[in-house]
């Protein structure tokens, strides 16, 4: 009896993973949903026989109209090859740069269930997420949290903390094998305008994330061709200081290669550590054209939250006050700059890189406005009613 | 009397050892100092880095190459001084914490009041709350944190008795109690801060300025020759309480203040440094197996040490992969280690 009683069990489990796995509708099981199959799945819904569900009739009509009938074969930025045979429903994000991606394609932000901890707590930037259940971050997930809300999707770094994250991958992978996991990073300028049309066409977002893309593009490329001809040694000298007081960036942090893009020319850049501390007085032989300063949430003020300018002032003034530092050539012609880490990292990396070209190339980029940019980001792709005039502190000067 | 004689002429061989260690680490640390100062990216020649120091004390009758006067006494010296200084202020708390927990693992480090910093100087930093505000906000937390875990190992001492025991225990309970108070910061802090906790943890000199170096020299210049005047009862203590007692020490009123000044001198140091952990267990042991435990030579030759190894381990920092900075906690622990653990293999009344 109790054998029977477990065989029937199993072969719901198989039956229930197979009508998830595949294109609902699809009667024949060959893969590909066609019209006379989906015509007999509405008509069989209709009269009350079958057992799709609307959910599932909705699924089938996307799938017919938007993918023709065929699963969508996607390949994210880890390289894995994903197939999706229905629309994203219910989708858990990890990273703040995908929420912010996928909110950037106009997807619908009700079928994003879950954000991970530090998503949660921007409640002035994702003001939608505070109501959203939190599962954690990558390196603390709540897994538990995450498979009971059964997501179709979880989205997860591709390319940092790869452990943490392949940690979580192979959980889901091996408790519910139907969650389709997908890993983008969302914040690197090599990959961010692919990564963009690749969660445009999983999402079914594809016009915008064509004008999205577009305008990040229109940025970037802006930038890069405006510093394309610029010789060696006359690119301006930067130096870039972390939040920390001495601490720079080398070749192969994502900071150094914004600097890069923006036509900079890095000193420390062939350091070994990718972060490393150097010593004050290597700073100042080095006599920087131009100084960046990072200032990074909470360890000073700007940002999102509140419209603290002045404290991005007392940053910069900080440096002024350096000894010495009044012989640099980058104090000397008032080319002190602070910019918070919100808009050079993460997926709004191409505002911050508008900043830097417009200060290391004030006359090459005259007319490029990076406050505009910013004001368009957050207007016409976030949908967020923020005015940068009375709202936030980013840069300073 | 040919014990008498024997004695006498192990005494005085004892004190001749006594004075050669204290000399050569002496001649050592000003070699060490001469040679630090000339030390540094900028690329100045000794010639240059000397020229410059002495245009700053003597500005009529030298002159510095350009940005030498600056570089020199605006972001060199004072470092170099200030290795020196926190090196020979952690030593000297470090012994005076073993003598009177007569325990080789005591250190600020082990009995949590490194801990304590660290956790005063992670709420600054994560939740940016602290007794003061500004630009002292993590300086003031790390320091008033590491006194309160000495007030705090002193009340739960007092209330169990005082003892080495209550006192260690009492001090490994709120390490924990602190580091796993850290921990939590670290976790709900953001990336940034958890960064920002971590290097704070690493330990550096590079932070110094001539005020930080003028108020932590004050605090060990009253407090050391304090220290060296009661040598005697820190060598009794060191025998045990009851040698102590019998010889007329008061014995827990004395462990609490000794206790209370090496307390204040680790935090006044570790609040500017961030933790350096590894000075203060090592120098006081290195110490002894050269000299011995007599706290009247204990003291200053420990402080000697603790100076030469941290100077030469900043000094290792700014130069081996310059002008890339390490922190001067790691390269402590590397130098350190290595030469600790040879002298400790090699000599028998390890």
């Amino acid at each position: 009896m109790n054998r029977h009683l477990l065989l029937a069990v199993a072969l719901l489990l198989i039956a229930g993973t197979a009508s998830a796995a595949g294109i609902p509708g699809d009667a024949d099981g060959n893969g590909v949903l066609d019209q006379p199959e989906y015509t007999a799945a509405v008509l069989a819904y209709l009269v009350g026989e079958g057992d799709l569900t609307r959910t599932d009739i909705q699924d089938a009509a996307w799938v017919l109209a938007r993918w023709d009938g065929r699963p969508l074969e996607i390949t994210d930025s880890s390289g894995q090859t994903l197939t999706l045979s229905r629309p994203l429903r219910r989708v858990v994000t990890f990273t703040g740069e995908s929420l912010e991606t996928l909110r950037s394609l106009g997807f619908a932000m009700e079928k994003v269930v879950a954000v991970d901890k530090y998503s949660h707590e921007k409640s002035t930037f994702f003001p939608e997420c505070g109501g959203k259940a939190n599962v954690g971050s990558i390196w603390s997930p709540d897994m538990e949290r995450v498979l009971t809300l059964r997501p179709d999707a979880v989205f997860l770094y591709a390319t940092i903390s790869t452990a943490a994250c392949d940690e979580i991958q192979q959980k889901l992978d091996a408790s519910s094998p139907g969650i389709r996991v997908l890993r983008f990073d969302c914040f690197k300028p090599a990959t961010y305008p692919g990564e963009i049309r690749t969660i445009a066409a999983a999402t079914g977002c594809e016009d915008r994330g064509d004008e999205f893309a577009r305008f990040y593009t229109s940025v970037m490329d802006g930038i890069r061709a405006g510093t394309a001809d610029v010789p060696d040694d006359e690119k301006t000298r930067v130096y870039f200081e972390y939040w920390a007081d001495y601490k720079t960036f080398a070749s192969g942090s994502g900071y150094n290669e914004k600097l890069e893009i923006a036509g900079g020319y890095n000193p420390f850049a062939g350091e070994s550590a990718e972060y490393p501390e150097i010593d004050p007085e290597a700073v100042i032989v080095s006599n920087p054209e131009v100084v960046v300063k990072l200032t990074g949430q909470k360890l000073a003020a700007g940002g999102y939250v509140g419209h603290d300018v002045a404290a991005l002032e007392a940053t910069q003034s900080a440096i002024l006050e350096r000894p010495g530092w009044t012989r640099l050539a980058a104090v000397a012609d008032d080319r002190v700059y602070v910019i918070h880490s919100d808009i050079l990292g993460g997926a709004q990396h191409f505002i911050g890189t508008a900043y830097l070209a417009k200060w290391f190339y004030p006359e090459r980029f005259a007319d490029l406005d990076p406050n505009a940019v910013h004001q368009r980001y957050l207007t016409e792709f976030q949908g967020l009613d923020f005015n940068l005039a009375s709202e936030g502190a980013f840069v300073y000067p | 009397m040919e014990e008498s004689v024997i004695l006498r002429e192990g005494y005085a061989r004892l004190k001749k050892t006594r004075t050669v260690f204290i000399g050569g680490l002496l001649a050592l640390l000003v070699i060490l100092v001469g040679v630090a100062v000339t030390l540094g990216s900028a690329g100045f020649t000794v010639g240059e880095s000397y020229l410059a120091i002495l245009a700053g004390l003597f500005p009529e009758t030298f002159t510095a190459p350009e940005m030498a006067d600056v570089i020199v006494w605006d972001y060199r010296l004072h470092r170099v001084l200030f290795a020196v200084v926190a090196g020979f202020g952690l030593a000297v708390a470090g012994s005076v914490m073993q003598g009177i927990l007569r325990n080789p693992l005591a250190s600020p480090f082990t009995l949590g009041i490194s801990s304590a910093a660290a956790t005063g100087a992670s709420v600054a930093i994560v939740l940016g709350a602290g007794f003061v505000g500004g630009e002292y906000l993590i300086i003031a937390n790390a320091f008033l944190f590491a006194l309160l875990a000495s007030v705090a190992i002193y009340g739960m001492a007092r209330y169990r008795g005082v003892s080495s025991e209550t006192m260690i225990l009492a001090g490994i309970a709120l390490m924990y109690l602190f580091s796993a108070v850290t921990s939590l910061l670290q976790y709900v802090g953001t990336a940034e801060e958890l960064q920002a906790v971590v290097f704070w943890m690493f330990g550096s000199v590079g932070k110094s300025t001539w005020p930080k170096l003028g108020l932590v020299t004050l605090v060990i210049a009253c407090t050391v020759p304090y220290l060296i005047y009661r040598a005697w009862d820190l060598n009794a203590l060191a025998e045990g309480d009851e040698v102590a007692a019998g010889l007329g020490v008061p014995v827990e009123r004395s462990m609490m203040v000794f206790m209370m000044v090496a307390s204040l001198i680790t935090a006044v140091i570790i609040c500017f440094t961030g933790t350096i952990g590894f000075i203060g267990l090592v120098a006081p042991h290195i110490t002894r197996m050269a000299i011995g435990g007599d706290y009247r030579t204990l003291i200053p030759a420990s402080g000697l040490v603790g100076a030469v190894l941290l100077l030469a381990a900043d000094s290792v920092g700014r130069s081996i992969l310059a002008p890339q900075v390490l922190p001067v906690g790691i390269v402590t622990a590397f130098l350190g280690v290595p030469f600790f653990i040879y002298l400790f293999m090699h000599r028998r009344d390890a």
